[in-house]
């Protein structure tokens, strides 16, 4: 579904993203995973299209419906959670009767379907609910989801993962950025570990059955654990 | 096909708006003198046979030819066989003057679009419409006619000088006498009498108001130096009577307005040359009283006042 | 359905209290003209033909209206960059040109409404003069005068796309004043000649003339005749902006 080919990217003189090469099956639920500065961020906004890349190629379907869902999400604080997700709905193309139903239905997917206060109000939970609310308009092919659960408490956090969860068995396919490796090892298929916008390690859930991703994260980027 | 089509079309569309907008951009463009400046122009004409009256002899409009500049061209505006053709050239000075210029061997009004007198004289916070401009091109034309006939005893007032020298002209007005406490003084005294003058109609009281006058006169006179008092004798004298030929154009005009545009600030004190404007149309004013006809043999080797105390026998 | 963005933006505006500070400042003029604390004189006379003052009201009016154009226009664009909306929009497939242009939209309508509350103080004052049978021409007048908004919110919004802030919005400003001052400075370009009157002259023609535009505002609203040209002219120039706007591309969201 999606395949990136020695992806590269520059900011001035500073290389962010040196070559990177992986690729997404459709379905699977696929981890980005580093520490800050990593490159995946701008990793994810070159597929996006949001960051034009220096070098390389990025293999899409264009017709593929992409939601995204990022790590420090901005809504307009005079709106409701209802109007923000009927805002973007209006700018995807998504016809009234479509929005309406569909709006609902994810409100309450990210349970936010009470709220009538504006976003100016919103918790870093509820923003982060609402983000990947929108994420999920139109219906997407693929998702990209940045720290999803980011800010979230137990209850909330356990709420969105078995959301991912369910996604992924409606056989949608999701690329994940996460800091918290339990979530990852509970949701992805395979990942690949970035250090200084290189990849240093890989991981496929089905090959390492035996290892602990901790430690083939503390292995790939050159860490101790205790 | 058609999806190439339906992506072309507003580029197609944008770019023959700006075609569109273009275009009448420059066909809406002034190509010419505009009509206001015509206006002006046809308005100063209409008072040919009235100033005509005024007494001056053989002082037609029609005979110089009236150059307005836009910034960019001269219009000429020549009158031939009872109308006038106008001709475009490249402007006779970048400078923004309202003056008498020389062309080849003739002099012409030159002066500045009405539009941009406005402007300028919007922002010294004055009024300037159609009247006004009129008036001035009468003001300019009186040069014309000035230079045409009477050169020679104009330029004898200022001796061996020439504008073209900074220190003679509005700087030498400036800082000799504008600086001059007593001269000023004084002259403030004559203009205070001058202006009762232009009110009074008894001639025994005008002479009494003029004998005060000249003696004011000559105590301020000795005050100034030679240089001085050859360009008070020149400002006065040129100046101020084509002052009071753009006077009589414009109450012909804007009668209403006449007394308090041109008349009723006289006893006011103002730097530079522009009081001499003032008190030389004054003086024609209170030629009028003594004489219609001193106009027709006037010819400009002295200024008005000496005509005054000639007749009044001051 | 995309003009949800422009909407949106002008709610942006209106909670920001923009319109807010016309109404102050509209009140304000309307007070100082008509209770004769502002006296204008021309030539030592006081102005009270409203015919004479209508165009001292307006050329201020314009002059706030365009200035109140700049500060609404100027963060528009580099706020949603900033704040990462832009992220949102651009993955749901709409090209930089359509979003930068309801962005821009939404700033003309806000400066735009803005001019049409201080151009309320205006009919307040003819209402109080007794001057009903111009009232007709306010309208007209206003929209002919809110072509200068149009020019300075499309050059503003334009600017803010390539330029950072502040940069954009001192280029803004001064193409304002400028234009504002166009028949100054065309004055002063033939008093001065030479070089500097030629290179005054080379920028005037990429000026707007937003003096003249509002003249001819002034010309209509008290039932003079309007020249075409200029407002064409102006319109031409709006035209240059908008294409400018919806060629210029930032690399990045």
């Amino acid at each position: 579904m999606l395949e990136c080919i020695n992806l590269t990217k520059f900011y001035k003189k500073k290389c962010v993203v040196n070559n990177l090469n992986f690729y997404v099956h459709p379905g699977e639920v696929f981890a980005l995973l580093g520490s800050n500065g990593a490159g995946k961020t701008t990793t994810i906004k070159m597929i996006l299209g949001l960051v034009k890349p220096t070098g390389g190629e990025i293999r899409l379907d264009t017709k593929l419906k992409i939601g995204y869902s990022p790590d420090t999400p901005y809504f307009q604080p005079f709106l409701t959670g209802r109007e923000t997700l009927e805002y973007y709905a209006a700018v995807q193309g998504l016809s009234k009767e479509e929005r309406k139903e569909e709006i609902s239905r994810l409100l309450s997917t990210v349970g936010l379907e009470a709220d009538r206060t504006k976003v100016r109000h919103y918790s870093k939970g509820m923003l982060q609910r609402l983000a990947v609310a929108q994420s999920l308009l139109g219906d997407p092919d693929m998702l990209i989801l940045d720290e999803p659960t980011a800010g979230l408490d137990t209850l909330g956090r356990m709420e969105i993962l078995g959301l991912i969860s369910r996604l992924k068995e409606a056989g949608k396919t999701i690329i994940l950025n996460s800091h918290i490796l339990n979530d990852v090892e509970q949701l992805c298929d395979r990942g690949i570990v970035m250090k200084e916008g290189v990849t240093v390690g890989t991981w496929d859930k089905s090959e390492y059955a035996g290892k602990n991703l901790q430690e083939i994260f503390m292995e790939a980027v050159g860490g101790n654990i205790g | 096909m058609n999806h190439k089509y339906k992506k072309a079309a507003p580029i197609i569309v944008a770019t023959l708006i700006g075609i569109l907008l273009f275009t009448s951009v420059l066909l809406t463009g002034t190509h010419g003198l505009g009509k206001e400046d015509r206006l002006c122009y046809e308005t100063a004409l209409s008072l040919q046979e009235e100033m005509s009256d005024l007494g001056f002899p053989n002082f037609m409009l029609t005979d110089y030819p009236m150059a307005f500049n836009d910034g960019k061209s001269d219009y000429v505006l020549t009158w031939q066989n009872g109308s006038y053709e106008v001709l475009k050239r490249a402007p006779y000075t970048d400078a923004f003057a309202a003056t008498a210029v020389y062309v080849n061997d003739h002099y012409e009004v030159l002066v500045p679009t009405k539009e941009r007198m406005s402007n300028l004289v919007g922002l010294m916070g004055g009024n300037y419409e159609n009247t006004e401009q009129a008036a001035t091109i009468w003001h300019e034309a009186f040069h014309c006619w000035q230079f045409t006939h009477f050169k020679e005893n104009i330029l004898a007032l200022i001796g061996n000088h020439s504008f073209e020298d900074a220190d003679f002209g509005e700087n030498l007005i400036v800082s000799q006498y504008d600086a001059n406490i007593q001269a000023v003084a004084l002259w403030e005294k004559q203009s205070d009498l001058l202006s009762q003058a232009l009110k009074e109609s008894d001639t025994d009281n005008l002479r009494a108001l003029m004998l005060e006058y000249k003696k004011l006169e000559e105590e301020r006179i000795a005050l100034l130096d030679d240089n001085t008092r050859r360009l008070e004798s020149y400002y006065i004298t040129v100046e101020g009577t084509a002052r009071y030929v753009e006077a009589n154009a414009f109450k012909l005009l804007k009668e209403e307005s006449f007394t308090d545009r041109y008349l009723a600030n006289i006893a006011e004190y103002t730097k530079g040359t522009e009081k001499y404007y003032s008190i030389g149309m004054a003086q024609c004013f209170i030629l009028d009283k003594l004489d219609e006809n001193w106009k027709d043999h006037y010819d400009f080797s002295v200024p008005p006042i000496e005509i005054i105390y000639e007749k009044l026998g001051v | 359905m995309r003009t949800i963005i422009m909407f949106t933006a002008l709610k942006e505006k209106v909670r920001q209290r923009v319109f807010y500070i016309s109404a102050i400042i509209g009140i304000f003029i309307l007070m100082l003209f008509s209770t004769g604390g502002a006296t204008v004189s021309i030539g030592g006379v006081a102005v009270t033909d409203y015919r004479m003052l209508a165009p001292i009201l307006l050329t201020l009016i314009n002059a706030l209206s365009c200035a109140l154009a700049v500060i609404i226009g100027l963060g528009t664009i580099p706020n949603e960059y900033e704040r990462r909306t832009s992220h949102l929009i651009w993955i749901r497939g709409v090209s930089q040109a359509e979003y930068h242009s309801y962005l821009t939209a939404a700033n003309i309508l806000s400066a735009m409404l803005s001019e049409l509350i201080l151009y309320a103080a205006v009919l307040i004052y003819l209402l109080m003069k007794n001057y009903g049978t111009d009232l007709w021409r306010i309208l007209p007048a206003y929209l002919i005068s809110s072509l200068c908004v149009c020019i300075i919110s499309l050059l503003t919004g334009w600017l803010s796309v390539l330029l950072p802030r502040y940069a954009a919005g001192t280029v803004s400003a001064f193409v304002m004043i400028a234009g504002i001052l166009y028949s100054v400075l065309d004055l002063v370009k033939n008093i001065l000649g030479g070089f500097s009157g030629k290179m005054l002259g080379v920028l005037l023609y990429i000026i707007p003339d937003l003096n003249g535009i509002q003249a001819q505002a002034g010309n209509f609203l008290t039932g003079g005749d309007v020249d075409i040209h200029i407002l064409l002219k102006g319109l031409f120039f709006a035209y240059i902006f908008l294409v400018l706007l919806l060629l210029s591309r930032k690399k990045e969201a």
